[in-house]
């Protein structure tokens, strides 16, 4: 888990979850055979040697990576107004059609 | 019992070919085995039909053969491809399929993907029966894959 410096000499952990988080985090689309979204997401599981996930009939899209903070940013706008219908955020929707 | 998955590392390979190549290959899996019924790590898969074949996820044992395609955002460390995850639970067995650039890059082939998909069944026959998890259809699933590669020439890959 990675640490911060405090500015009294002090150290707290970040968890991976954190939007503090440092870790380089992926944006990635979820479609189905026929290409059709099925959601949006965020990922940090490229660190790994790769990422092991049970996908049956479906494929994996990255689409851009950077901080989880602006990876969670751009997810979000994507997931309000182009959700798939995988997203069940409470937020999916919010802003349909509207520019992300 | 065979399902197939994708994995594209650069937004540069969303329109390209070794996708459309994938993709089809997925579909004509589709077609001959059935819709998939259960969910799996991303949410559910396919309805249940009100009529004709389908596959309930978990119900036999079930090779899952994902293709890591390297692309802009990066390459993935797997030298060959190798059995991954295994669930006794889900009766499933990942076997992770690298794509070499060059096959990327060349769009891929239709050779490339059958071959991946019968050592993926072997890989997983062993599996299953080391792990002594249910006996893997490795006759059927066999089958399959050559019916994908009639489907994929008919379709010009």
């Amino acid at each position: 888990m990675p640490i911060a410096p405090e500015s009294q000499g002090t150290f707290r952990l970040i968890h991976g979850n954190s939007l503090s988080s440092p870790r380089t985090a992926y944006l990635y689309r979820l479609e189905d055979a026929e290409g059709n979204l099925l959601k949006w997401g965020v990922t940090q599981d490229m660190a790994k040697r790769y990422p092991q996930s049970f996908m049956d009939d479906k494929l994996m899209q990255e689409v851009g990576r950077g901080t989880r903070a602006d990876m969670i940013r751009l997810e979000r706008g994507l997931v309000e107004t182009q959700p798939g219908p995988l997203n069940f955020e409470r937020w999916a929707g919010a802003r349909l059609g509207e520019q992300p | 019992m065979i399902s197939i998955g994708a994995h594209f590392r650069g937004p540069e390979l969303s329109g390209s070919r070794i996708k459309q190549l994938l993709m089809a290959a997925m579909r004509a899996l589709k077609k001959e085995r059935g819709p998939l019924v259960g969910t799996d790590d991303f949410g559910p898969c396919d309805p249940r039909p009100t009529s004709g074949p389908y596959v309930e996820l978990g119900a036999a044992p079930e090779v899952n053969v994902v293709f890591y395609v390297p692309g802009s955002l990066g390459d993935f460390d797997i030298p060959k491809i190798e059995a991954s995850r295994f669930s006794r639970k889900q009766k499933k067995l990942l076997v992770a399929v690298p794509v070499p650039k060059e096959e990327a890059e060349s769009g891929g082939s239709v050779e490339f993907v059958i071959d991946a998909l019968h050592q993926a069944n072997r890989i997983a026959a062993e599996t299953f029966a080391r792990k002594r998890a249910g006996e893997f259809d490795l006759a059927r699933a066999d089958a399959i894959a050559e019916k994908i590669r009639q489907s994929l020439i008919a379709q010009g890959f």
